[in-house]
């Protein structure tokens, strides 16, 4: 039928207004570029992270080494760019689970009154605790992995997601066309999965990116206390972490990949504001 | 007397009743919002029944109680003859087939999410009626029952106009082949031109599928055009039934003399002398004693304040809960 | 005949939007005398709440809306006024009342508090003469015991007493010229009426002039002298409203007159529909703006604008064929009569 031809038009349209949005483009871009440095990290790092070269310990940035070495002599502009896989791997992996178990919880809580006030309290209780040290306890707890870190990173995240989906969701379970649909007889999965959920994705999708921005920062914090990913892994975190004390004498372990955090983070959020703005005022369009 | 062969009763409401707790603070005991107070009546076969009143009344919440889409606090629904608040969960489901709904605001009641095609689908995949293809077939051909293109089928709901959206909601109802259509104000939030159009197609659609309509409204214009039976409801009572001629030109009860004569009627050589009411309508929160009207009616007596009127038959099918029947058949109340 | 309270001349009004320069108002011109009630009658998109902010210029100038032609009031063209100046008109020579009486009041504040606003910045009373005022308001637009209501916050409210409300700080001031944009619609049909016999009585009392804007007929035929009918952003139809609704002459105010469901319509019958809809303000038609629609137009009609014209006794009509149409739907009524 015309199906095709509206949906390029469609498109063509929801690109424009993409590269329109300056915050998206630019964020856009940071992300890309920090994707690409996880994805194709045996391409761009010249060395190998691992590679301990002891005499050459703490030496300046140079030709050889464009991010100077640490205090074993590793290659820290190597180790930034492989760092990228472990901090954005943990930072992804924790925004996934906490989007799906954050968006489960909000929904339930929102339709099932009862199910309401058990749910919402205990994400009062967990949000009423300062985020670092509640990590930091629970991997303390756990034990110093990588699985424990994306376990308390999902931990301390998802009651805010729960909280926003919960909200859009209540919001959307006034609607008419919810009270529609449950004319028409369908049953309460369907509603919740198939009719309000998908009107609560905007920004669920908009605070992902959020969620995904503080958990790499919440990665670094927790490596900065030695509770991060484990030596000898590189995350952007644990260098710093290991330029702790020579900060004076080798400032390019603080430096580098901090700055590597800043541009990653900015990207994030750029993308998600972008993101943010893209998405709102195409159900205000009358 | 009459030859008519009686249609089907194909709904009946007794003594329906849906009260709201409401929580207030500052008070210790429970009170309750009256939405419907006790309500009788009846849909036959094939008839429009028009349903007006003004806020407060109940009308809307009414007829959101007979779909159950709201547990009724008391008072029975048959429909078809089966009880509908007796049937478990998945029996209702069930029958939600025969019954639906077209709701007032065009705007909110389409998931904006979903295409128009899988909007209308909806109820047939619920059901699990027909294989995918002759679910498509059936959808643009009620696309084109309702007056609009097969290409609406890939579109979204922002992309059409109040009254094409009024016409998808449609579509969608009649994708199951109902028997009762509950039409809650579907032409209020229209255009004058573009309620016009779809007024005209409800009663095409009434004929071609032989469909009987509960059909709320405020404008009372509206619903006498399409309406056989009205029925008037004030404060979650009906206050007066009658065959809609009968009840435009012999309105009994005082209330319903008052609304009709506040209707402004566009034509200026009609000099209109509206009853002017006293007050306001009361909240449905602290419905009056007795005869809710009394208040504000101007042939109120004790009686009335004591106890409530029950509806009564004043001639045929023309009913009214009002103590002054009492005083018929010598003299009805002027008007 | 002298000059008027308040005449419109050629007004535009412009908005800029995403998709480009929207004319919501293009070129409407009419006049408001003394003592009398004008009724804007049309459907969205028209332009009717558009023209009523417009006369208060009440958008935002710097962003979104432009402003062309003139509005003239005691000799000045307030398009051209300052902002002070404006504000010293706004709610004391000519004040507002919206559709809306829950969103136009501010739930922070009590009836009085708002009442007296006006009062106190425009006439400068102290907070006592002020007070009395308002009471003294409030009973005058048939609010009960105004004592206490004044205390009362906007929820405690009904609808129509807030509506009653919204009337009273519109005339706090003694106005000229009230604009009620669709100042019932919200309300239930009783109300309606007690709210429209009010606004009569005032009127009587005062002398202002009323510019009722709204889209039921019925309204239009039981409370006001002249209508003016508008369709997308233009004036189609001007008339006294008996001579409106005895003879219609556009062809859109008789297509919409035709479709009202009115009591005595045959309810066996189809209701006439005007085919087509509305077109969006971004695509307004070339030459007529109603010729698409239109069962009779023509070549002319879709190229060439007509003028709002005088058709007869100040009765205007933009129309080019509207003699021709008349004679040829009354013609054909007659023969339907004999058959």
């Amino acid at each position: 039928m015309g199906k095709h031809r509206l949906n390029r038009e469609r498109n063509r349209r929801l690109l424009n207004r993409m590269l329109a949005n300056r915050s998206f483009v630019t964020g856009s871009i940071l992300t890309l570029l920090m994707i690409a440095l996880a994805l194709f990290a045996p391409l761009i790092a010249n060395h190998d992270p691992y590679e301990m070269d002891v005499v050459n310990r703490l030496s300046k940035p140079d030709a050889g080494n464009w991010f100077g070495t640490d205090n074993l002599g590793r290659d820290v502009f190597s180790r930034v760019v492989y760092a990228a896989q472990s901090s954005m791997g943990v930072g992804l992996t924790a925004t996934l689970i906490t989007g799906a178990l954050g968006l489960a919880v909000g929904l339930f809580a929102a339709y099932y009154k009862f199910l309401d006030h058990l749910l919402m309290r205990i994400c009062d209780g967990l949000m009423a605790m300062p985020v670092i040290l509640l990590a930091i306890f629970i991997v303390a707890t756990l034990g110093a992995e990588i699985r424990n870190l994306i376990i308390a990173l999902t931990i301390v995240y998802t009651p805010t997601i729960a909280r926003i989906i919960s909200s859009a969701a209540i919001v959307v379970k006034e609607q008419t066309y919810i009270e529609a649909v449950r004319s028409q007889g369908a049953s309460n999965p369907r509603i919740i999965w198939r009719h309000i959920m998908p009107n609560t994705l905007s920004p669920l999708i908009v605070q992902a990116t959020f969620i995904f921005a503080d958990a790499i920062i919440l990665e670094a914090a927790l490596s900065f206390f030695g509770a991060g990913v484990p030596a000898p892994t590189p995350s952007w975190g644990n260098i710093i972490y290991d330029g702790k004390n020579v900060i004076y004498n080798a400032w390019w372990m603080t430096v580098f990949p901090g700055a590597t955090i800043i541009l990653c983070v900015l990207g994030l959020n750029l993308f998600g504001d972008g993101l943010r703005d893209l998405m709102d005022p195409h159900t205000v369009k009358k | 007397m009459s030859s008519r062969t009686k249609p089907e009763k194909i709904l009946e409401v007794r003594g329906l009743k849906k009260y709201y707790p409401v929580k207030s603070p500052f008070e210790f005991k429970r009170r309750y919002v009256h939405a419907v107070n006790d309500v009788s009546f009846h849909l036959y076969e094939g008839e429009t029944y028009g349903l007006v009143g003004e806020s407060g009344c109940g009308k809307s919440t009414l007829g959101r109680t007979i779909l159950r889409l709201e547990e009724p606090t008391a008072g029975e629904v048959i429909f078809q003859g089966r009880n509908l608040s007796a049937l478990s969960r998945k029996e209702l489901r069930e029958a939600r087939k025969h019954m639906q709904m077209i709701f007032q605001d065009p705007y909110s009641s389409l998931n904006p999410r979903y295409r128009v095609g899988d909007l209308i689908r909806e109820s047939l995949v619920i059901h699990r009626i027909g294989t995918k293809k002759e679910q498509t077939e059936r959808v643009i051909e009620l696309l084109g029952k309702v007056g609009l293109q097969p290409d609406a089928y890939f579109r979204y709901p922002h992309e059409f106009s109040g009254g094409q959206r009024q016409r998808i909601v449609i579509a969608r109802a009649l994708i199951v082949q109902p028997r009762l259509i509950v039409c809650d104000e579907p032409v209020s939030a229209l255009d004058v031109s573009i309620q016009a159009q779809v007024l005209n197609l409800l009663k095409e659609l009434q004929e071609e599928y032989r469909l009987t309509y509960l059909f709320i409204a405020h404008d009372i214009s509206v619903v006498r055009y399409i309406s056989d039976r009205i029925g008037v409801m004030y404060l979650g009572r009906i206050a007066e039934e009658a065959p809609t001629e009968r009840l435009l030109t012999s309105p009994f009860h005082p209330y319903t003399q008052a609304l009709l004569s506040a209707v402004p009627v566009p034509d200026p050589e009609t000099k209109q002398e509206p009853v002017r009411l006293q007050g306001e309508i009361p909240s449905p929160l602290h419905p009056p004693s007795g005869c809710a009207f009394h208040p504000r009616c101007p042939y109120a007596s004790e009686r009335c304040r004591r106890e409530i009127p029950r509806l009564k038959e004043i001639a045929e099918g023309h009913l009214a809960a009002c103590h002054l029947t009492d005083e018929l058949p010598a003299e009805r109340p002027p008007q | 005949m002298g000059s008027h309270l308040l005449e419109i001349q050629d007004l535009r009004t412009r908005f800029r939007t995403e998709r480009g320069t929207v004319t919501a108002v293009d070129g409407v011109s009419f006049h408001l005398d003394r003592g009398e009630v004008l009724a804007v009658v049309g459907e969205s998109g028209c332009g009717k709440s558009v023209t009523a902010h417009s006369i208060l210029r009440l958008y935002e100038e710097r962003g979104e809306a432009r402003y062309e032609g003139r509005v003239l009031f005691e000799g000045r063209n307030l398009l051209e006024l300052s902002e002070s100046e404006m504000r010293a008109i706004r709610g004391n020579r000519i004040s507002m009342i919206f559709q809306d009486p829950t969103s136009s009041l501010n739930p922070v504040y009590t009836i009085g508090d708002q009442l007296m606003e006006p009062l106190r910045l425009h006439q400068k009373m102290s907070k006592k003469e002020a007070h009395d005022k308002a009471v003294e308001l409030l009973k005058l637009t048939g609010i009960p015991s105004p004592e206490k209501r004044i205390r009362e916050y906007p929820h405690q409210l009904s609808g129509g007493m807030r509506q009653r409300v919204m009337i009273s700080m519109a005339l706090a001031c003694l106005p000229d010229v009230l604009i009620a944009d669709e100042p019932t619609t919200a309300l239930d049909v009783t109300v309606q009426s007690q709210i429209l016999a009010l606004m009569d009585e005032l009127r009587n009392r005062t002398n202002m002039g009323i510019l009722l804007i709204t889209h039921d007929l019925g309204i239009v035929a039981q409370h006001c002298h002249r209508v003016v009918v508008m369709y997308l952003g233009e004036v189609v139809e001007e008339a006294e409203v008996r001579r409106l609704f005895r003879r219609p002459l556009h062809p859109y105010t008789r297509g919409l007159m035709k479709s009202l469901p009115q009591m005595h319509t045959d309810r066996s019958a189809r209701l006439h529909v005007i085919r087509g809809s509305v077109p969006s303000l971004h695509e307004v038609p070339g030459g007529c703006r109603f010729a698409p629609r239109c069962p009779h137009a023509d070549e002319q009609c879709a190229n060439a604008r007509p003028e709002l014209a005088d058709a007869e006794n100040g009765h205007k009509v933009r129309c080019w064929h509207y003699d021709k149409i008349l004679q040829a739907e009354e013609t054909a009524h007659v023969i339907a009569n004999e058959t």
